[in-house]
């Protein structure tokens, strides 16, 4: 299922897919993976995210 | 010393003095990967077993079916070979090979010498028949194998990078 949360965070910020990657130490293809569905991201990169895009694990990852 | 063992040497001095040629001249940090990354490896090596499996499989069948064209090394390295390249491929389509901020030319650099290196041999060896040897395969099978399997990694690269450049949506 799309994190369309996460997309929209990311949008918000300005930010495109790499700046993001680069922000939390992921490649581009991490983040459009976690953006698409296709990869269910550790506790600890949700947080790197969540840190990045000043938001909270209920904002990004909660449904 | 034969001239084959003279010239594995040459090749091989040669090989180590043009590797540390592209490294200084095209420096990149070690290679660190992400989680996915690390976990597509996990699945890659899988893939990459279950390929030698079954290509160890066709080749016993291969013997067995009466064609006696492998020997016991060739076979061995043979599979070992198909299994690494099942590994690459795999790991470069999954985004798993490079690591971050790794940089590519380096391994175009090395795929284009391992290829010109090793392509004239093979040449040479279908030329004058020295690519099989009483019925068998000599080890420039392993040679062609190899060109493979370096010519295959910078296209599947190149075509995947092409192909994954505007996926951000």
């Amino acid at each position: 299922m799309k994190n369309l949360k996460l997309k929209v965070a990311r949008v918000e910020k300005d930010l495109s897919q790499q700046a993001l990657a680069e922000k939390v130490g992921v490649s581009r293809q991490t983040i459009n993976a976690i953006e698409k569905g296709d990869y269910n991201p550790t506790i600890n990169l949700c947080l790197a995210i969540c840190r990045a895009l000043d938001k909270t694990l209920d904002d990004l990852f909660w449904e | 010393m034969d001239y084959r063992t003279l010239g594995m040497l040459t090749g091989l001095i040669v090989g180590v003095v043009v590797l540390a040629l592209i490294k200084h001249f095209t420096k990149s940090e070690k290679p660190c990967y992400d989680e996915r990354q690390i976990a597509e490896q996990g699945k890659c090596y899988k893939f990459s077993l279950l390929t030698m499996l079954v290509a160890a499989a066709v080749i016993a069948f291969v013997d067995f079916a009466g064609y006696e064209i492998f020997t016991v090394f060739i076979a061995l390295m043979s599979t070992i070979v198909i299994g690494a390249g099942a590994f690459v491929i795999s790991a470069v389509i999954k985004d798993a090979y490079y690591g971050l901020n790794e940089n590519r030319m380096r391994m175009y650099l090395l795929s284009l010498f391992i290829v010109l290196a090793n392509v004239l041999g093979v040449f040479r060896a279908f030329v004058n028949g020295s690519f099989m040897e009483d019925g068998k395969f000599s080890f420039y099978f392993l040679t062609l194998l190899l060109v493979i399997l370096w010519i295959a990694i910078p296209v599947v690269t190149y075509i995947h990078d092409r192909m994954n450049a505007g996926d951000e949506e």
